[in-house]
This record gives C-alpha cells, structure tokens and sequence, in this order.
C-alpha cells in the first residue's frame, strides 16, 4: 500500500507543483512572462499539492505521508530550479534526439520559433550597423600597429 | 513575513553566516556522508558482492537452536540472541555479560554460530566479546567505514559523537537564523535563479534549495544531534542530575526493571509457536528473538518486528519462555506506553530513512544532497562577498577542495576496500585508502589552476573504474548476481558508471548551454 499510494501521491503533487510554477506571479515578473490574468488554476494547482497528504492520513498509511513530505521538498526545489530558458533548451534538445517527427513538433518550444525572422532581422540590421562603424582604417591596422 | 529590524536582520546574518561557515567544511563532510549512509547496506551488500534474500527467520529454529546448545557452557544461556546473516544463515548468539580486560568495562562475551538454516550444519564458529566480532568483519569493512565517518567522524568516542552533536546544533541554528532573516520565504519558493552569473544568482540559488529543504533540515538536525548526545551526555548527565550517578539504576528506570530470576530448570516452549504466533499479531515475519534466562522457570522472549502496514516504527512482542503465554507489546522505552517512548522510537526512522525500503531511502538521500548542497552553495556565498580578503579566499578554495574531496575519497576508500580484500585487511586499508585519497585530491587542489576541471575527470575516473575493480577483485559477474537476484549490484554498478559517463563529458551540462540562447530576462 505504500508503494502505490506514495507513488500517486508524489505524481499528484508534482503536477501541482508544476502547475503553481506556472503561474507564480513574482517568478513570472522575474523572467519577463506576461502575466496571467486571476482564474482557478492557481486555486487547483494548490489542491493538487495538498490533497495527496490529506489522503494519505485518510487512509492512515504514516509512512507514506512521511516519503511524500520528503519527495514533495525535493521535487519543489528541483521544479522551481527549472527556469523558462533551461526548459526550452531542454525540450530543444529532446527534440533533436527524438526520432519521431510528430512527438518531436509537439514538445518543440514554440516561442523562440515564432519570432525567429524578426529577431534574425534585428540581428542583422544591428550586424550592418556594427559593421559600418568598425570600418577598418589603414592608419590603425594590425600590420601597421605590429611594427610601431 | 516576518519582520525585523535592520540591527536584528544584521545580527542574525551573521549567525546565520558564522554557524554556518565556522564548521561548515565539517557540516558538509558529515551531511554528504549521512546521505550516502542511507545506503550503507545496500553499498556493503554491493562490496561483498550481493547479500542473500533475507525472508526472516527459518520455521526450524527451535530444533537448531537446542543443537547448538549444548555446545556452549550454560552460562552462557543468560541471552541468546538469534537472527540471520547477510549471507542467509541463521546466526545464533549465545552471551554473558563479562568484564573485558582490553576496555576495562562489563560487555557481552559470546559463541556466535553461524547455522545452515536447512540442514542445521555449523558453517562458522566465533567465541569473543560481541563488539570486537563485530568490529571485525573484514566483509562489512566498507558498510561500517562510510557508518563510522557519519557517525563520529572517524575521531574516538566520545569526542566524535560531541562533535557531530555540536554540528547538528549548527545546522539547526543555521536553519532556523534562516527561516528568521528570509522575508518572503514563501512567496519566493518558486524564485529560481536567473542565470546570470552574478552574485544575486548565487543568493538565489542558495535561498531556494534552503527554502524547500528547511523542515527536513531541522527534522534531520535535531535528531542527529540526538543520537550524538543521547549516548554520549545524555544518559551521564541525566544519571548524575536524577540517580545520583547511578547509570544503572537510570537504565532500570528507562528499559524496565529486570524481573526476579527464578532458576529452576524448566524447557524452552517451542520457538517455532512462538514465532508464528508474533507473526501473526504483527502482520510481518520477525527479525530478531532474544532470549533471556534460557532453560530456567523465569525464562523470557522477546520478538522483534520491523515496521508494517504504512507504520513507521516495527513493534516488540514478549512472551514467556515457558507458559509461550504473550505478555504484551513492549514500549522502546519504560514498560508502559508512552508520549516519550513514542517520540524517541520516531527517531530513528525520521533520522536513516529506512522505515520503508527503497522508497524512503532513495527520499532520504536526495534530502542529504539538497542539504549538502545548501552547505556548499552557503559556504560559496558568504565567501564571495568577502573575496577580497586573502584569508577568505584560501578558505575558498579549502571549500573548493573539500566539496570535491570528499566524493574522491569516499571513491578511494571504496577502490582500496577492493584491493585489499583478496590480498591484505580490508578493515585497516579502507580508511588508508580515504586519506591517501584525500591528500590526493587537497594536492590536486593546491595548485594556482582553477582545479574543478581535474577534479571532475578523476570523480569519472574512479566512478568508472570502480565496477570494473569490484570484478576484477573477484565480485560477481552481472550474469551470477542477476541470476541470484541481487540486484543491489547491478544497481550501484550501472549507477557509478552512469554518473561518471556523465562527469566524464566534460562539457554535459553544456549540452543544455546552448550559445544563441537568451534567457527571456535579458
């Protein structure tokens, strides 16, 4: 019994905990996410995180309520650890390795892709620009600067 | 949030800082090994190359039992002990407490049998004082290595045990002086650090792995800190405060007062009825039987079980020796249920982790490393903010040296457990083996070059090698432990040459640093 009920318990609120990741209002400010508008889901991600502890002293298994405390600390810390550029290079990556294509195009960020033209556009108008300035001048180029 | 003045935030950083970097190096040395010690067994089990299926004890004890003995002078009989071995035999102790002329002190001197469970065949005879058996078991050299480093820190009792009691103290204070100084700990639990290599990223890091991990890091602290203390100033300085000094008439109080031995002969009631008959009250196979005043009117057993059904604690049966009559559950502590006997059998599964296999094991060493890697990422800040210092930046690079140190001794003492155990004494070279380690990797280290690069090379090293030394010293082969199914083995085998396949890319966290990339911040 608490093998199992300690296994759903850890996947109930890891999910949660995922899900109030998500929509955490300071984390969102910090890495320049819109923010997102008050609904339930922040309200359900807490149930989630919680309901698996309160069915664990239902049912009276003590153990398993234990193992979850423990497993809820260290699976928090190492989904709050996941920042929103480490996931999407993440899933870059995953879809790289992955053969198939479908699964692939489903779990591929989406948001660097969708404004790729633009910022290859931005980079290259900064590139020209760059480039423009740093003309190079026969007076002070690396041959002439050597033998001074 | 809890609110502070700037003085009192001041000072309590600075408790928070010195409790935590004073004894720091010493703090991750005992938590990184704590960690590693929730496997002590299954790393011993691996180092003796696969322990047998243990299923409890065999339904023909009783019949081995009176085998044997007769072997022994009836003395003897005050306590027999029966239990299994790692190996699968049934191990039956016959004891009498008796002055040891080495320590000076009254300990247990025993015949020891190792027994054919099946057959009833003596496969091994021991006669000694129980600790120096113990101490000598050349095939638990690692297990009780990695136990001993945890425990004390390898330093004689008592002092040992003071000092890690005392390091418990500072990771509760540590802990606590953190919670206090933190604001918004919880409205930051999901702050993550933003990756820009700055100081604040450091802070941040630190402050979310201590956030998660604080109640555990309190839970594991404190009662640490009192099985440090417990045996090595508690039960003196209660004995004088409360019994006049007295530790035996304290132990009488605490376990029970020990009943009037009756020394009429009288037979032992059948063992293996007695033991169904726990089973069945416990829900679980017992572990271990003590038998007190055996052959003797006022024999007694006690039946020892491990815990069950969701609970953390296993229970004690007692019966009596003769009558098989059951006498009740017995409490860890005094003879009656209570509050206090409750809490302090809660020790012990709160602190090892191991009240439900590998579920809590594998919970309890990931708490380990988040704690371990609150130490290193704490000791890492405070010196940063001060590494202008000449003085803190040789402790810098002490951190350094010990944060990777300590993995590569542990790996050294593990590889000259190996080679000792066919040709020398594994129980003196394992500990040579993590000094010469040790010194090693403080040499690697001194060096002006950033010396992580290195380090990481020689942790892949040795992880590698490891599995590789482990057969060549003549450990079973995959095939041999798969088919004995001991899969502790094969586990701990793939799982170092995992970790140091990985180490062994040096740029694998690259892999996820992908140049082009930028972080949504910036």
């Amino acid at each position: 019994m608490t093998g199992l009920a300690s296994i759903l318990a850890r996947a109930v609120t890891v999910a949660g905990q995922a899900g109030l990741r998500a929509t955490d209002p300071k984390r969102r400010r910090m890495f320049g996410l819109p923010a997102r508008r008050r609904g339930p889901l922040r309200w359900v991600a807490r149930g989630a995180v919680w309901t698996p502890a309160l069915g664990l002293i239902w049912i009276g298994d003590l153990a398993a309520l234990v193992i979850w405390m423990g497993a809820a600390t260290v699976s928090g810390w190492g989904i709050a650890c996941l920042t929103p550029a480490l996931l999407d290079r993440t899933k870059t990556r995953i879809a790289e390795w992955l053969p198939w294509g479908v699964l692939a195009l489903s779990i591929a960020p989406r948001r660097p892709v969708e404004d790729i033209d633009a910022r290859f556009a931005e980079m290259e108008a900064r590139l020209t620009a760059l480039e423009a300035i740093a003309k190079p001048n026969p007076d002070r180029s690396e041959f002439a600067t050597a033998g001074s | 949030m809890i609110v502070l003045s700037q003085e009192r935030t001041k000072r309590l950083v600075a408790v928070h800082g010195w409790s935590g970097t004073v004894l720091g190096l010493l703090l991750y040395a005992v938590v990184l090994t704590g960690a590693v010690a929730v496997f002590a067994h299954e790393i011993g089990s691996w180092s003796r190359g696969g322990d047998a299926t243990r299923h409890g004890l065999p339904s023909t004890v009783h019949r081995h039992l009176e085998a044997h003995m007769g072997l022994v002078d009836p003395a003897y009989h005050a306590e027999v002990s029966i239990g299994t071995t790692d190996a699968g035999a049934l191990r039956l102790s016959f004891q009498q407490p008796m002055t040891n002329p080495e320590s000076g002190q009254i300990e247990d001197h025993a015949h020891v049998f190792h027994v054919d469970p099946v057959t009833g065949e003596t496969l091994r005879h021991q006669e000694g004082f129980l600790r120096a058996l113990r101490a000598g078991e050349a095939g638990a050299a690692l297990e009780r290595f990695l136990i001993d480093l945890h425990v004390r820190l390898y330093v004689p009792e008592p002092w040992g045990l003071f000092l890690t009691g005392v390091l418990g103290l500072a990771m509760m204070v540590a802990a606590i002086s953190g919670v206090l100084m933190h604001r918004h700990l919880l409205r930051d639990l999901y702050t993550a650090p933003r990756g820009r290599g700055l100081l604040s990223d450091k802070r941040d890091r630190h402050v979310l792995a201590a956030a998660w991990g604080v109640p555990f890091s309190i839970l594991l602290a404190f009662t640490g800190a009192f099985f440090s203390f417990a045996l090595s100033l508690g039960l003196p300085v209660v004995a004088m405060v409360a019994f006049g000094g007295d530790q035996q008439a304290l132990i009488e109080t605490v376990i029970g007062n020990p009943e009037a031995v009756d020394p009429r002969p009288a037979p032992l009631a059948s063992l293996d009825y007695v033991l169904h008959d726990s089973a069945e009250r416990a829900g679980s196979q017992p572990r271990t039987v003590l038998i007190e005043n055996t052959g003797t009117a006022s024999s007694r057993l006690t039946v020892f079980h491990g815990a069950t059904g969701g609970a953390l604690t296993g229970t004690t049966h007692m019966f009596h020796g003769v009558s098989r009559a059951f006498l009740g559950e017995k409490p860890t502590l005094g003879t009656q249920p209570s509050a206090g006997s409750a809490a302090v059998s809660l020790m012990a599964p709160l602190h090892f982790g191991n009240f439900a296999g590998l579920a809590s094991k594998t919970t309890w060493f990931a708490l380990g490393l988040a704690m371990a890697f609150v130490i290193a990422t704490g000791m890492q800040l405070w010196v940063r903010r001060r590494q202008e210092s000449r003085l803190w930046q040789r402790f810098d690079r002490a951190v350094v040296i010990t944060l990777w140190g300590l993995p590569i001794a542990l790996l050294g003492a593990a590889v000259a457990f190996f080679l000792a155990r066919p040709v020398g004494d594994p129980l003196w070279w394992t500990p040579v083996g993590f000094l010469v380690a040790g010194c090693g990797a403080i040499t690697l280290g001194l060096s002006p070059r950033d010396p992580a690069a290195r380090y990481r090379r020689v942790v892949a090293l040795l992880c590698i090698g490891l599995p590789v030394l482990r057969h060549l010293t003549g450990g079973a082969s995959w095939s041999e432990v798969l088919l004995l199914g001991q899969f502790e083995v094969l586990t701990i085998d793939l799982l170092l040459l995992i970790s140091g396949s990985l180490l062994s890319l040096a740029d694998a966290p690259r892999l996820f640093l992908r140049a082009g990339v930028l972080e949504p911040a910036e």
